[in-house]
């Protein structure tokens, strides 16, 4: 069963083609990892796969009404916006909007997935602080927990770990990795490339607005498509502790 | 110039202005409402070139239709100078400005303090033949005044509290023209009650607090201003032993002429009225 | 629910003080007997068609200005967003004049209300269209000024175009705000359209909650915010165009109360709605006792006294967001 499929999905922006056929399907228990150089289209295809944005072609979740679709996909924006100085506990709390009917109070099973979101992003100590004070990487985490707390089958992040320190990068790729295996579907877009190929269970290249590559990190990741695609040569192996990605030179 | 070739050129003029004004000026030009009605009811044929502009307004001028016969005038220094006039009329609240510019022109102007009582009828009167040179008129009909002032003032039995309301809640008290019409014709001013003598503002509750008998409001102004709503509010209407009347002409009470005794037999017939219908 | 206990109080004593206090100076117990008994005596008449209209208007009015603040507020994520500051109150004003001075109002009462509220809604779209969708400072503020500029100047020249003496001297009444001598036809002119603002607007709370994250977020939350901007432009229209209609423009409360009252609700948008709505009418009501008690035998405009609070808010305001304007 698949959450996610596109067909042929194009976005155009004026003249230009920012997402360029693509069609791809999503399936339960994957991580997908969107890769590509600045401007390849990855925050278009997955903002027009959840019909933020006018497109041509078809995606099954674009297709659904609000309200069902709010409650099969979490999206975590590239824009890390708090306007209001809300505890961390109240902003997390706001992804389970889509499972409240209008005016009812969070219930059991809410305070559950918050509390399951809090624990999984290790904020436990933040509840009562106010989000706007955190510092940025503090406030992408909030913003996952956030997501996270919708508690959907479908989750779509755009550059979560950017700006995290290392352990929290890994940590929250984990959170990702497990969430797959729990038998949800996750679809993120990130830089590091090496997280990317640790682990994301299938990685999908972009460039141009194209779909370039799809498949397994070590069919995608190939000395070909990264030089051509990021025009960066890398180091690529599978070690005892799983694969491990380095870019190296840039060759243009 | 010299100093002393200034001084005798303003003795000059000045002696030329009092031997002018020992004839009859014979081409009188009036810049105010005011001295607009007096002139109209002295001068003698001819002896009047113009009136201010209000004076064809028929809102605003009790004599609009003996005014007609008149040009009018924008009541500026220039366009009153090039009428040539020997003598300006114009009111004690009249621009300074203009009065000077005239009267350094060599032009005399006679000014006109407004009326707040009925006593300052003859006076006005009195003064405006005195600069017409129409003296006796002027006593033929200061006669008239006071003798059918009398007979309009048979002391009441009884005085109903009135009250005059007027947009931006202004009320007139004894010490005003209006006020004095409104005594003379039999009624108690509410306003006094309050402590105001001249004038000022009498808040919507505490006229209706005073609840006096009637409510004399002001002329309906065209077109309209949120300062004329206090004269609508329904509280006005709620007052059960208050008898509001509306729109009682203002031309006849704005200026100090005998014109007043009309509006002083209108206010007066309406007590009549109450007192017959008690 | 502490806090809405407390505003609710806060509300009831000053809206009984607001009806004991006049420029006639009666003892309240007598006061409060009159108006329930309605005897028909002068004190009576003095309860209950001018100091009941009055304080139930303050209360609607303030409750429509705060309301509306902290919708425009949450909608646009910027503290600075006030009906009055950008230029929505002023279009109301304008709406407002131009059917009374047209004569509309002479043949057909709700042409008042109707016009303020359309210029209203005009005033809206335009601060929207201007400011974008995350009203940044700078823009919100600058489109505020140019469309209170405009609406203003044309208030001032049908009110100078006038052929009454006295409807220039309403041009402090329509810019400034007052609740002098107001009667029950105000309050049934304006109740209806306000009454819908207020449904509309605080319906709203849910999307503005989720809009704190961003629309791309609201949005993936389930939140149409077309219906949404919807519902907020028609609900602050109505609910400030009747306001407007009634009292004049009255600035600052949709932006003072919302400021004291956020850190009390937590900071949530939707908190937020009710609360200024309880806040505002207790400030109006406050003020409009303030400018009886300061100078009883003038009308003092409430903008006035709004303004001096207020003011100084807008300057400390400023003065904090002005690391986040460009």
């Amino acid at each position: 069963m698949s959450l996610l499929s596109l067909t042929d999905l194009t976005v155009r922006r004026g003249t230009r083609t920012a997402l360029d056929g693509v069609s791809l399907t999503v399936g339960v228990g994957e991580c997908v990892g969107l890769i590509g150089p600045n401007g390849a289209g990855k925050t278009t295809l997955m903002r027009a796969a959840l019909g933020l944005l006018p497109a041509t072609g078809t995606s099954t979740l674009a297709a659904l009404p609000l309200a069902e679709r709010a409650r099969i996909a979490a999206w975590m924006p590239q824009t890390r916006e708090i306007a209001w100085p809300v505890s961390v506990e109240t902003a997390i709390a706001l992804g389970r909007l889509p499972h409240l009917p209008r005016g009812a109070r969070p219930g059991a099973l809410d305070r559950a997935a918050i509390d399951a979101a809090i624990v999984r992003m290790e904020l436990e100590d933040y509840r009562t602080r106010t989000a706007t004070r955190l510092s940025g990487g503090e406030q992408a985490r909030v913003l996952i927990a956030r997501a996270l707390a919708q508690d959907t089958p479908l989750f779509m992040a755009d550059e979560p770990i950017a700006g995290l320190d290392p352990a929290h990068q890994i940590a929250t790729m984990k959170v990702f990795a497990d969430l797959a295996r729990e038998g949800r579907s996750v679809i993120v877009s990130l830089h590091d490339l090496g997280l990317a190929a640790r682990h994301c269970t299938r990685l999908v290249m972009l460039q141009a607005g194209r779909l370039v590559a799809d498949g397994p990190p070590a069919e995608v990741l190939t000395r070909e498509n990264v030089e051509r695609v990021f025009g960066v040569t890398a180091y690529y192996e599978t070690t005892p502790q799983g694969p491990v990605f380095q870019p190296m030179e840039v060759v243009r | 110039m010299r100093p002393s070739r200034l001084i005798s050129l303003t003795v000059a003029l000045a002696i030329a202005g009092a031997a002018a004004l020992a004839q009859p000026p014979r081409r009188v030009v009036s810049v105010n409402l005011c001295t607009d009605q007096l002139a109209l009811l002295l001068a003698a044929p001819g002896q009047l070139v113009s009136v201010s502009r209000l004076a064809h307004d028929p809102d605003s001028s009790a004599l609009h239709r003996r005014a007609r016969a008149i040009p009018t005038n924008g009541s500026g220094a220039e366009e009153v100078y090039l009428l040539n006039p020997d003598l300006v009329l114009a009111g004690t609240y009249t621009a300074d400005a203009t009065v000077r510019m005239l009267r350094d022109l060599g032009i005399p102007v006679e000014r006109f303090a407004p009326a707040r009582s009925l006593e300052d009828i003859p006076a006005r009167l009195a003064q405006m033949g005195r600069a017409l040179g129409r003296e006796d008129e002027a006593a033929r009909q200061i006669a008239a005044f006071r003798a059918e002032l009398a007979a309009l003032s048979d002391p009441p039995a009884r005085r109903p509290r009135a009250a005059l309301y007027y947009v931006n809640s202004y009320t007139l008290g004894d010490r005003s023209l209006a006020g004095a019409i409104l005594n003379a014709a039999g009624f108690a001013n509410v306003a006094s009650e309050t402590g105001l003598t001249h004038g000022g503002t009498l808040p919507l509750e505490q006229l209706v607090l005073l609840a006096p008998e009637v409510i004399v409001k002001g002329r309906d102004y065209p077109g309209q201003a949120r300062a004329e709503d206090p004269l609508t509010h329904p509280a006005l209407r709620a007052l059960e032993r208050t008898r509001v009347v509306g729109t009682l002409t203002d031309r006849d009470w704005i200026c100090g002429t005998p014109l007043v005794l009309n509006a002083i037999r209108r206010l007066r017939d309406l007590r009549l009225s109450m007192e017959a219908g008690r | 629910m502490r806090l809405a206990a407390t505003l609710v109080a806060l509300c009831a004593a000053l809206f009984v003080l607001s009806l004991v206090t006049g420029y006639a100076s009666v003892p309240a117990g007598q006061a409060l007997k009159a108006l329930i008994i309605g005897d028909g005596t002068p004190l009576s008449v003095v309860m209950r068609e001018i100091r009941l209209p009055r304080a139930l208007l303050a209360a609607m009015i303030g409750a429509s200005l705060g309301l509306s603040g902290a919708a425009l507020q949450g909608y646009l994520r910027n503290p600075l967003a006030e009906p009055g500051l950008i230029g929505i109150s002023g279009a109301a004003a304008l709406g407002a004049v131009l059917a009374i001075q047209t004569g509309l109002t002479l043949h057909f009462a709700l042409a008042l209300p109707l016009a303020a509220l359309g210029m209203a809604v005009l005033g809206v779209l335009l601060i929207l269209a201007l400011a974008g969708p995350r009203g940044g400072s700078i823009t919100l503020i600058l489109a505020g000024i140019a469309i209170s500029a405009l609406a203003s100047a044309l208030t001032s020249l049908v009110l100078n175009l006038s052929p009454n003496p006295f409807a220039a001297a309403d041009i402090v009444f329509w810019m400034m705000g007052s609740l002098a001598d107001r009667s029950f036809a105000h309050v049934w002119l304006a109740l209806p359209f306000m009454a819908l603002g207020w449904v509309m607007l605080a319906r709203l709370g849910r999307g503005l909650d989720a809009l704190t994250l961003g629309e791309d977020a609201a949005q993936a939350m389930g939140v149409h915010l077309p219906r949404l901007r919807l519902a907020l432009v028609i609900g602050t229209a109505c609910a400030v165009g009747a306001a407007t209609a009634v009292a004049g423009a009255i600035g600052f409360v949709g932006l003072v109360v919302p400021h004291l009252l956020r850190p009390l609700v937590g900071a949530r948008p939707s908190a937020l709605l009710w609360a200024s709505a309880l806040g505002g009418a207790a400030m109006v009501l406050a003020t409009d006792i303030a400018v009886r008690v300061a100078l009883p035998d003038r009308d003092l405009k409430l903008g006035v006294l709004m303004a001096l609070v207020g003011a100084p808010l807008f300057l400390h305001l400023i003065y904090k967001t002005r690391k986040e304007l460009p």
